[in-house]
């Protein structure tokens, strides 16, 4: 059926789906082998209770809602968790050293990320479920990236320059978290 | 509506709401309105922007005033200035729950070129140019663009691009998404993100500079500042340097299981017979400056402009 | 594919089971979301970004990032719906991108300089008259005015909505549908 238009007779003879060129899945495939989604870290806040401490950035504000104040506690708590173990660790030298270095940077890192989890489930909600989003994104990248070093120093010879190397880049990864923290109290 | 009397004491509220009064103050704008205001600022005040979604544009001029022109949306409950010529904080006020999406309002702000600025939005876009003192930016998902001379800049976002030419003593440029896209002069300039783009043209003041990504590319642009540090890190993105001009640096290049291209003829070894990864230990000219690069799975490029 | 029986009245059980799969990492399930879709996703990312290898680039883009965001995913809306959505934000945000990097603004003027004909009709069937020339019509129109055009008219959003998407007045987006709809006249003529 024709309407004399040609422009509205041609949008509707429009397909709904055009198929690409090729078959995409197999690269989708390729770029999704390395990004498994997470289940929401159900663990409590190991360590709000024990560092809280005021974030920077928020002196400003009005004062917060008593949710955003727990949302803001947590998430410095745990950005000032990763701070105190970072604080204290030493440069590798190898041995029992490198795999204290990595099981208690992951630990480390465990609990900062759960406890970004729960903030980031109990505030995302309206307008700031795009930022969740990205947020939730920006972790499972720390996720990958964090799981990627933590098998590479695993196979790594203790004491190498190789297992030095991973262990600061290790380090690095974790100051990423935090620092991902440190933005979200900021947004909030 | 007296939103500034909640604020201080009983017996200062008499004096401030006169002083309020002669300087226009707390007489919020309607929703759908357009504004047209003026507030008389000291020459180094502080100014902080509230704008939930719309636009923000900031520009610095001679004048000891703060003038607010644009539009608020239909949804906006009215603009709220409060404040005094040391400290003015200008907002737009939205109701906690909304309807559906929020079209956003539109701030045209005038500022004394010397304040500085703290500026927060969600969506709004924000541009700034032309201000001089220090400048603090956040965003969720806002496109940020700032020119002009700064002080320091901290400019931060989930998911908005980060688009920055500036001169300032300091700069550090954070997102999770967004594409960082910056050049002009800064003694100290810090860049991270974690999947996000970024793209630094450097100069010849470039003193320190320091670029740090988990997937997001590094490309970096420009001549190599005499005795300048750079510390470029990534995990899977790839680093690519175009270097400009006589180069006198020093390089340090690892990866763990990425590749080592560069243009100064040196084939990058292998770290160790365990890993797959390479290194590249070379110095250039007088090798003044230091420029480092770890990347653990991405590829390291280096090339002469 | 569903039996040509009498419309279920009850949700497409099937999907909702494969979105589940998929959030636990089931790759195959979502290969069977990727196979329900991807066809309507790259029509929408070939009008509006104009150029099949770019398309092709966005749509991989956008099912890699529906993957990562697929366990936030409530079903407020059907999944077709929400990666519609995602994807128009990407090809969006490539966009914004891509014009950050040449430093310049979204064309907006209809009348600016037009992009040579993009090989649009490598992707489709050769034996449609009207539509191939729309299609290689609206793929020939600046960025800005296309992007309005195929949100509004193809992809069925209201005024108000692409104003918010593309944050312009929606006096702007009604003058470039105007421009669009009066030279897509003069081409299908």
């Amino acid at each position: 059926m024709t309407t004399g238009d040609p422009l509205r007779d041609a949008l509707a003879a429009l397909r709904r789906g055009v198929p690409p060129r090729r078959d995409l899945w197999p690269d989708i495939r390729a770029q999704l082998a390395a990004r498994q989604p997470r289940h929401r870290a159900a663990a409590p806040a190991q360590f709000a209770q024990t560092f809280a401490e005021k974030a920077p950035g928020t002196a400003r504000r009005k004062l917060p809602t008593r949710r955003a104040l727990w949302a803001t506690a947590s998430l410095a708590a745990a950005a000032a968790a990763v701070v105190l173990v970072l604080g204290t660790q030493r440069t590798p030298a190898g041995g029992d050293t490198d795999t204290l270095v990595r099981d208690s940077l992951a630990d480390s890192y465990a609990a900062v990320r759960a406890d970004i989890q729960v903030v980031l489930d109990n505030q995302c909600e309206g307008l700031a479920a795009s930022a969740c989003n990205e947020l939730q994104a920006g972790l499972q990248e720390l996720d990958r990236s964090i799981a990627e070093l933590r098998q590479a120093l695993v196979q790594a010879e203790d004491g190498s320059s190789a297992s030095q190397w991973l262990a600061t880049r290790l380090r690095r990864a974790v100051c990423q978290t935090r620092g991902l923290a440190g933005q979200a109290i900021r947004i909030l | 509506m007296n939103s500034c009397a909640r604020r201080v004491s009983p017996a200062s509220s008499a004096l401030i709401l006169a002083l309020a009064a002669v300087l226009g103050l707390c007489q919020p704008a309607p929703a759908g309105e357009t504004i047209d205001r003026t507030h008389k600022v000291n020459k180094d005040a502080i100014i902080t922007i509230d704008n939930l979604a719309g636009s923000v544009t900031v520009t610095g001029w001679n004048r000891n005033e703060v003038k607010i022109t644009g539009a608020l949306d239909e949804q906006a409950e009215g603009l709220q200035v409060e404040g005094d010529a040391d400290r003015l904080a200008i907002e737009v006020k939205y109701p906690k729950r909304m309807r559906g999406n929020v079209d956003g309002s539109r701030l045209e702000i005038q500022v004394p070129a010397g304040s500085r600025l703290e500026i927060r939005s969600v969506s709004a876009d924000v541009t700034l140019d032309n201000v001089e003192g220090a400048v603090e930016i956040n965003t969720v998902s806002g496109e940020v663009k700032v020119r002009g001379k700064p002080a320091s800049l901290r400019a931060e976002s989930i998911s908005g691009g980060l688009d920055v030419v500036a001169e300032s003593a300091k700069i550090v440029l954070r997102t999770i998404s967004g594409a960082i896209d910056a050049a002009g002069e800064a003694r100290e300039f810090s860049c991270n993100s974690i999947s996000g783009g970024i793209d630094v043209t450097a100069d010849k003041n470039l003193a320190t500079l320091s670029c740090e990504t988990i997937s997001g590319n590094v490309v970096v642009k420009g001549p190599i500042a005499r005795k300048a540090e750079w510390e470029l890190a990534t995990h899977s993105g790839d680093v690519k340097l175009e270097l400009a001009g006589k180069i006198d640096a020093r390089f340090r290049v690892s990866t763990f299981s990425g590749r080592i291209a560069d243009v100064f003829g040196q084939q990058p070894a292998r770290t160790s017979r365990y890993v797959p990864g390479q290194e590249l230990n070379h110095t250039e000219g007088d090798g003044g400056a230091l420029i480092k690069v770890d990347a653990f799975s991405g590829n390291v490029r280096i090339e002469r402009r | 594919m569903k039996p040509a029986a009498m419309p279920s009245l009850e949700p497409d059980l099937r999907e909702t089971d494969l979105v589940a799969a998929a959030s636990r990492g089931d790759q195959d399930a979502f290969e069977q979301i990727y196979r329900r879709h991807v066809d309507r996703i790259h029509a929408l990312c070939l009008r509006l970004c104009g150029d099949p290898d770019q398309a092709e680039q966005l749509v991989q883009a956008a099912f890699v990032q529906a993957w990562r965001h697929l366990p936030g995913f409530r079903g407020q809306s059907g999944l077709g719906t929400w990666l519609h959505r995602l994807a128009v934000n990407l090809v969006l945000d490539w966009q914004r991108a891509r014009a950050r990097r040449a430093r310049r603004e979204l064309t907006m003027d209809p009348l600016a300089e037009l992009p040579s004909l993009a090989a649009l009709g490598a992707g489709l069937d050769s034996r449609d008259g009207d539509r191939l020339d729309l299609e290689r019509a609206v793929a020939a129109l600046p960025d800005g005015a296309r992007v309005i055009f195929v949100l509004h008219e193809v992809e069925g959003y209201s005024v108000r909505e692409v104003s918010r998407l593309l944050r312009v007045a929606e006096g702007t987006v009604k003058t470039q549908l105007f421009r669009a709809r009066r030279r897509l006249r003069e081409v299908l003529r």
